[in-house]
This record gives C-alpha cells, sequence and structure tokens, in this order.
C-alpha cells in the first residue's frame, strides 16, 4: 500500500496510490497544495488511485490492492492507461483499462495528466459518492 | 506562446472534414462524420462543386494522449489547444467529447 | 560477421577462445522479406573489441545450436529469442516462457498482428461523405503497410 493524504475540495483523502508506470511519476509531487504532508496515524484508505499501463502480469496485484481496502471503498482511474489502455490499448500485454475488472467511480484522462487533477477528481468522487476522509 | 496541452479545441467552422486528423491519429481516438452538399457555381457559366459538410466530430479522451498530432497535421488549424487543464469524468462513455463539447 | 547454421557453434567457440569470454548480447531479427530470422550474437566486454556473429535461421522451421554451454548468461537470451520469435534452441532444455500468457506466440515477428487493432474499425478507413469521388490508392492505417498486419493473434 502506498498511502498518501491528497487533498480535494476543501477535504483530505488517504489514497493507495497503484504507481504502475509514468502516471505515477507524476503524483510523486511532494506540493502542499497537492499533498499533505502529515500522515495521520492509523489512517484508511479507501480509494485506490490506478495511475499507469495495467499490464496483464500485474493484473493480480492491482486487484489484490482493491480487495485490501476497506469499506466503502472507491477506483480512480488516473491517465490514460488506466482509463482504456491508452497508446497501448492494442498491446497483447495490456488490459485495456482497468474499468474491464474494476468499478471504477472517476476517470481523469491526460498522459500524463497533471497532479492537480488528482486533487480535482477526489473533489469530484466526494460530489457522486460518500467518500471517507479527514477534515482538514 | 506556448500551448500547453491541456484539452483540444475543434473550430468547426475551418474544419473541412478532410479527415486527415483522423487518420493520423497513433490511438484511433478521433471520429468524425460528414456529408456532401453541392455549391453552385461561384460565378455565371462556373461549375457547382461538391463540399464536405461536418455532422459529428468527436475526440475519445479516455484513449487521447495529447501528443498533438491532429493539431499539427490539420491544414485548416481547426484544431487548438486550449491550456484548460480540468478533464475529469465519472464515467468511460463520458470521455468521448462530441462537437458541442470541443468548441471553444 | 555471418556465419551458416552449420558453421555457428565452431564459429562462436572460436570467438569465446578469442577474447570473447563476456556474454554481451543474444537477441534476433525478423526478416520476412528475405525469409530469415537473424540471430545476433555478440560477446566481449564492452570497450574491448566485441564480436558479432549473426546466423540467418530460415523462419519457418527456425532451429539453431544453443550456445549456452559455452556461456552459461546465452541460456536466458535464447529461452527469449525462443519466446518472441519463435527460434529453436537445439541443445537447451529449459526454453520455457518468460513472460507470455498462454495463446500469445512470437509476438516480435514482423507479421505477429496487433489482435485488438485489427478487430477494430479503423475510423479513418472512412471516406468523409458517400459523395461519387475517384478513388485514389487506398488509404491505410498507421503501421499497416504489409498485407499482414492485421493477422489475429
Amino acid at each position: 500500500m502506498v498511502l498518501r493524504v491528497w487533498s480535494g475540495g476543501g477535504r483530505r483523502y488517504a489514497v493507495d496510490e497503484m504507481a504502475l508506470a509514468c502516471c505515477a511519476v507524476e503524483l510523486a509531487v511532494d506540493l502542499p497544495e497537492f499533498v499533505a504532508a502529515e500522515l495521520d496515524s492509523d489512517v484508511d484508505a479507501h480509494v485506490l488511485v490506478v495511475a499507469g499501463t495495467v499490464s496483464r502480469a500485474a493484473l493480480p496485484t492491482v486487484l489484490a490492492r482493491y480487495e485490501a481496502l476497506p469499506e466503502p471503498r472507491h477506483v480512480i482511474a488516473f491517465g490514460a492507461c488506466a482509463t482504456s489502455g491508452g497508446p497501448y490499448w492494442d498491446s497483447y500485454a495490456v488490459i485495456p483499462g482497468i474499468g474491464e475488472h474494476l468499478p471504477v467511480d472517476v476517470i481523469v484522462p491526460g498522459c500524463p495528466p497533471r497532479p492537480h487533477l488528482l486533487n480535482a477528481a477526489l473533489e469530484t468522487l466526494a460530489g457522486v459518492r460518500d467518500v471517507v476522509g479527514s477534515d482538514s | 506562446m506556448t500551448a500547453r496541452h491541456g484539452r483540444i479545441n475543434l473550430i468547426a467552422d475551418k474544419c473541412t472534414s478532410c479527415m486527415l486528423c483522423v487518420r493520423e491519429c497513433p490511438v484511433w481516438c478521433i471520429s468524425l462524420a460528414a456529408h456532401a452538399e453541392t455549391e453552385p457555381a461561384a460565378a455565371p457559366g462556373g461549375r457547382a462543386r461538391t463540399v464536405n459538410v461536418l455532422d459529428d466530430f468527436s475526440i475519445d479522451y479516455g484513449l487521447c494522449m495529447f501528443c498533438g498530432i491532429c493539431i499539427d497535421v490539420c491544414p485548416f488549424e481547426a484544431l487548438e489547444w486550449n491550456a484548460i487543464d480540468d478533464l475529469v469524468e465519472v464515467a468511460r462513455e463520458m470521455t468521448v467529447h462530441d462537437r458541442e463539447r470541443l468548441a471553444r | 560477421m555471418n556465419v551458416s547454421v552449420e558453421e555457428w557453434r565452431t564459429s562462436a567457440a572460436a570467438a569465446r577462445a578469442d577474447g570473447g569470454a563476456w556474454f554481451a548480447m543474444l537477441t534476433a531479427v525478423d526478416d520476412p522479406v528475405a525469409g530469415v530470422i537473424d540471430v545476433v550474437l555478440v560477446v566481449g566486454e564492452p570497450g574491448t573489441q566485441q564480436k558479432q556473429l549473426r546466423c540467418a535461421v530460415d523462419r519457418t522451421t527456425p532451429v539453431l545450436d544453443s550456445v549456452a554451454d559455452l556461456w552459461s548468461g546465452a541460456a536466458f537470451a535464447e529461452r527469449e529469442v525462443h519466446e518472441m520469435f519463435g527460434v529453436d534452441f537445439a541443445g537447451n532444455a529449459d526454453l520455457r516462457p518468460l513472460l507470455l500468457p498462454a495463446g500469445v506466440e512470437a509476438p516480435l515477428r514482423r507479421d505477429a498482428g496487433l489482435g485488438r487493432r485489427s478487430a477494430t474499425e479503423w475510423p479513418g478507413a472512412v471516406e468523409p461523405s458517400d459523395s461519387a469521388k475517384v478513388r485514389r490508392r487506398p488509404i491505410v492505417a498507421i503501421g499497416a503497410d504489409s498485407e499482414n498486419w492485421a493477422v489475429e493473434l
């Protein structure tokens, strides 16, 4: 579990960053306007952010990370590869989007999307689902 | 001015439905439909011309890798970057932006 | 240097004896036009005079002697060439697949199609309207420059 606390719409959410490829490099940003510097103790992630190309070999790991989240849990597909396979949609080795295997709540198009779009995605997610988070 | 790779806008009035963007897109995320119309002769004694009129145009941002090849290849500058960087959708179907959503 | 299938092992052994004890690379290049797969072996430490051996094996039944007993590092590379190109290495007992799932065969061959792409209708295949137009040469999708590009995987 790669636990980081991202802000979204004035609240903070612990997310599990499923770092697969270049999109994860975008999420590795460490600026306070995106990511909280301090992690509250005993915080659970309820959101899985799939960031990067989902290869066939990596799929079981992604699914296991989702299963490990406590309910209510949500999935954000971050970037073209997680959404549809992206430029690799035709590859024998790539799953064309994690949405084939997991219920995706929010999609962030981009190649890669810039980090502030994860904040926007969390705000959108909170607008359509009850997301467990901490109040800032 | 540096173009920022935010979203892509279509200026429908400039589009002649030449299909170059559709064909050059490496991920095949652009779709275009058009129909033919006859334009009467421009001057007396001239010939009537057949022109393509754009009906539908869409970009599937779920596939788009924001390479900008479509923008570069359009001979009529009907596609351009819009630096507004705000794409978030709640369903896979909604990542397909049609002509209205692609307008400036 | 180019060697024949028969000369492969003796040439490899000679290269090993002549400063080529360090295994650098064993890979392949598919040449469907010539009907062969070029197996390429490079030995010798980088920075020294490396030796390159190339052997064209028949594409329909590609078989070459293994050199894994000369360089233990070659065993893994032969496994990879076998998996990605379908070349059989006689004498290498372990040619198990490394990465590919069942049902995917020799994807680095040039006629291995992109299954999902060939199954998808190219949006650029449509003429913008159905007005009667003089057809120039048919427009082909990117990457589709051979007849076999749409082979199902």
